[in-house]
């Protein structure tokens, strides 16, 4: 263990301003929030609000299920599954960097050859990490009380992000052991992440609302999902529920066993080696590996995005897979619920009191962010590619804007790849239950071109103006507008220029019977002067190699 | 006169407040294995990424192959190859596949001609994953990808850093067969034995500018030659460096003195003459002894006051001591001398 302490400190200098960042995002999110929904929402309202969520399935695989019509339970259920689940991506991404990351980079070796011991840089990763989770859910906590939540509430919040956070920090470590790169560990971590979500939203979906739809008693898979043993610890809920910390102790154990897991890997694992080790492969490159029609390297970033671009059709299938299981469930469980009926027929003028539609619309929100992330990461890779091949790649007859075009084009093709393995796998999964909604998905698909379009023309614009903070920004704008979008209706009017700000914004209603294209257009104009303008930069500017 | 296959003027770039250029004059002629040696930090990568349209330069000209490098870049990549000094693959690829990518994407077919053999003399696994190869191996791939098939302009930047002496062989080897069938090298090196070995002109970059520049004999013939010998303490002799232990002596003579101190010696009846001709380490570590102290009083500067003693201090006697206190009168300054020559070589 000697040099743990050196290490602990360098770990947290290093991490200074991730720690700043994640810390605005979870706290500051959960504060404006709560700021927000508290003035402008009254006991009323809130009631309206809880009343919609029951009644919504398809809401509540996003956000979570209700426990009570009270500000600090509202607050808890509108927020509480993202917060958990960017407490999980900071830790998933801190443990993999700081683990194979450095093992990637080369550190890792610079460091053991120091008179450190061979534990100190796990612990030291583990103690850093705790400590940085430790300032977030701190920060959080404090936010809570200084806004005038309940105390007991308050603390039992922290303890659940903080259980998330510690578990989310043992699969990232497992993962850096487990895969061979940090991209894969990165990608692996967070497809269990993504899991969760998905595993609590379901529990929710299929939750048994109660009569005056106030609360919801969520389905089984609940407890699948250590997000939703922290949503089960209720909280802030009202009578006659109550606060229960003891979902929060599921966490002890899976905290044992994973670290147990982990330490066993260490102690057999050696510097650099992981479990899915790397095989021998082909002595000699395919001619379509090498193809590279008009100096676009189509084949060599094709070869390199196609892991990713899988991992992320798989995902859109996924939830493709969910919305055709769940869509029928919902609607039998309305049509057996007259109170839930009623509030779908006077909410109907949205949505045409279509609630499968509403619900499948819901989810191919989420599938638009998915297929969004999937263009937009293919395009980022460039930037990554730039800097450790560029020197390569450049000095043969491969052209700058083939090469941002052979990105933009294969991450277009993920983009939409994405979305139809949603359509397909939904209608399909549909289809067998004898329900005929081929031309509303694909609709529903339709209305979300646009987004990815706008995705892609921002990765490749800060590729090409702003190649050194590409890697978060890119991600920031996707998710941070994605929550302007979903939150800031919550803030009330004076946030209506926020909301405006974002994308999400201005996508047509696929469930209207006459949509409003205007936005679309917009949104697409947008991105084709961005694509324009990046793709003269790139071209101008020096190589970053 | 040749053809030149590089040619800089007054070549400039600016890295916002860096001047990592400053009107570098590089001139390579057709068919020349030309060696750019440089300390740390002079300028030769990226007046290399300039030359491959990498970079664009601030100010200057330059051509390759004829052609404008930042406007031309992909027809010149046609002709040319190149091995960067740090090379980073792609993780998922294996070394043989890495190969013919790049073969492929300088526009040729794979495997390339000369793919198998170099593979062999290399000694290189190619079925291994990229991720698992070491710094040398990765070397040897960016090596084969660049001599498996034919280019007019060979340009490495320290090709050879991470290689073995026996890998090291190999590559002189294919040096030379690319030289022999006419094609141009521009090879950045820090290996001077190597360079010695391997190439027929040099030039020698300092903060961005050439400050030697010709043919190694050029060179040498600028520079002084050491001469040893048994006898008398030289009086009157325009003479640099001298030291004498009893009747031991050791001087250096600049190449134009050499007449006279040979007659002076004759007439002495000097014994044990021996006359060493400059090597290209001498030559060199003059430029690197010229960039500590220019770096010193940069970093004097910077500092200002407060450290001005300290680093007086501690780069005072060694760096230069030896000429201050010995050179007589007669010997110019080493960078007087360097200037000259300089000049010269252009």
């Amino acid at each position: 263990m000697t040099g743990t302490g050196l290490l602990l400190v360098a770990a947290l200098r290093r991490d200074r301003l991730h720690v700043v960042l994640w810390v605005l995002a979870v706290a500051g999110m959960w504060s404006a929030v709560l700021g927000g929904l508290g003035a402008a929402f009254d006991e009323e309202s809130r009631r309206g609000l809880v009343a919609l969520l029951a009644a919504q399935p398809g809401l509540m695989l996003l956000r979570g299920a209700p426990a009570g019509t009270g500000l600090g339970a509202v607050m808890f259920v509108s927020t509480f599954a993202y917060l958990a689940v960017m407490v999980a991506f900071m830790m998933t991404f801190f443990a993999v960097r700081h683990s194979r990351g450095d093992e990637d980079a080369g550190r890792a070796e610079l460091v053991r050859g120091t008179a450190v011991g061979r534990w100190a840089p796990l612990v030291s990763t583990l103690l850093a990490g705790a400590i940085e989770l430790a300032v977030v859910c701190g920060v959080t906590l404090a936010a809570s009380l200084a806004l005038g939540l309940d105390a007991l509430g308050s603390a039992l919040m922290a303890a659940a992000l903080a259980g998330v956070g510690v578990v989310a920090m043992l699969v990232g470590l497992l993962a850096g052991q487990v895969f061979p790169t940090s991209r894969a560990a990165n990608g692996a971590a967070s497809i269990v992440v993504g899991l969760w979500f998905f595993v609590r939203g379901i529990g929710d979906a299929l939750g048994e609302p109660s009569a005056d739809l106030t609360r919801v008693e969520s389905a089984w898979p609940i407890w699948l999902s250590p997000i939703g043993w922290g949503a089960q610890a209720h909280p802030f809920a009202d009578e006659p529920w109550e606060p229960d910390g003891t979902p929060l102790l599921l966490f002890v154990p899976a905290v044992l066993l994973l670290g147990a897991l982990v330490v066993a890997l260490e102690a057999r694992r050696e510097l650099g080696r992981s479990l899915l080790a790397e095989r021998r492969g082909r002595g000699a490159g395919t001619a379509l590996l090498g193809w590279h029609p008009g100096g676009a390297p189509l084949g060599l970033t094709g070869r390199l995005q196609r892991a990713a671009s899988l991992a992320w059709l798989v995902v859109g299938a996924g939830i493709g897979a969910i919305a055709g299981r769940l869509a029928p469930v919902i609607s039998e469980a309305l049509a057996e619920n007259p109170a839930l009926g009623r509030i779908v027929e006077t909410l109907g003028a949205e949505g045409g009191g279509d609630t499968e539609g509403l619900f499948l619309t819901a989810l191919a929100g989420v599938i638009g962010v998915v297929a969004s992330a999937a263009g937009m990461q293919a395009v980022l890779r460039l930037r990554h590619e730039e800097q450790a091949h560029g020197e390569l790649v450049l000095a043969t007859t491969v052209r700058r804007t083939g090469w941002l075009g052979s990105h933009l084009l294969l991450g277009a093709l993920a983009s939409l790849a994405v979305l139809a393995a949603f359509t397909i796998v939904t209608g399909a999964s549909l289809a067998a239950g004898g329900e005929e909604r081929w031309e509303q998905l694909w609709r529903i698909a339709l209305t979300h071109l646009p987004l990815v379009a706008v995705y892609l023309a921002v990765g490749a614009a800060l590729v090409a103006f702003l190649p050194s903070t590409v890697a978060w920004l890119g991600w920031v704008l996707l998710i941070g507008l994605l929550l302007v979008g979903d939150f800031a209706p919550l803030l009330g009017e004076a946030w209506e220029w926020l909301e405006n700000l974002s994308p999400f914004h201005w996508l047509a209603n696929p469930l209207a019977d006459d949509p409003d294209w205007t936005g679309s257009w917009w949104l697409l104009a947008i991105a084709a002067a961005l694509l324009a303008a990046a793709a003269a930069r790139f071209r101008a500017r020096d190589a970053l190699v | 006169m040749a053809d030149r296959v590089i040619e800089t003027s007054g070549l400039d770039k600016r890295f916002g407040r860096v001047q990592a250029l400053d009107g570098l004059d590089l001139v390579v002629e057709q068919g020349a294995v030309h060696g750019f040696l440089g300390p740390n930090g002079a300028g030769k990568s990226t007046t290399i990424r300039v030359l491959l349209g990498m970079l664009r330069a601030s100010g200057g000209e330059a051509r390759v192959l004829g052609m404008d490098p930042w406007r031309d870049a992909v027809a010149i990549h046609r002709r040319a190859a190149y091995v960067p000094g740090d090379v980073t693959l792609w993780p998922g690829l294996t070394g043989g596949e890495a190969i013919d990518t790049i073969t492929r994407l300088r526009g040729h077919r794979a495997p390339a001609s000369d793919r198998a053999r170099l593979i062999e003399a290399f000694d290189l696994d190619p079925r291994r994953r990229s991720k698992t190869y070491s710094k040398g191996n990765r070397q040897k791939i960016a090596l084969i990808a660049a001599f498996a098939s034919e280019a007019d302009l060979y340009i490495l930047d320290e090709p050879t850093s991470g290689l073995d002496p026996l890998m090291e062989s190999v590559f002189q080897a294919e040096i030379r067969r690319v030289a022999d069938r006419g094609a141009t090298v521009l090879l950045s090196s820090h290996i001077l034995s190597e360079v010695e070995r391997l190439c027929s002109t040099v030039s020698i970059i300092r903060d961005g500018r050439i400050v030697e520049a010709g043919t190694l004999e050029q060179l040498r013939h600028l520079h002084h030659t050491v001469v040893a010998y048994r006898g008398p303490a030289p009086e009157g002799l325009p003479l640099a460096d001298v030291s004498v232990d009893g009747e031991h002596v050791r001087a250096s003579v600049a190449a134009e003195h050499m007449p006279e101190v040979l007659r002076w010696l004759g007439d002495r009846g000097a014994q044990a003459v021996t006359l060493t001709p400059p090597s290209l380490e001498e030559l060199f570590l003059r430029h690197y002894g010229d960039e500590a102290r220019v770096d010193s009083a940069r970093a004097e500067r910077a500092k200002g006051q407060r450290h001005a003693d300290e680093t007086g201090l501690a780069d005072g006697p060694d760096a230069d001591g030896s000429e201050a206190a010995d050179a007589p009168a007669v010997a110019p300054s080493s960078a007087d001398v360097d200037d000259v020559h300089g000049r010269h070589a252009r």
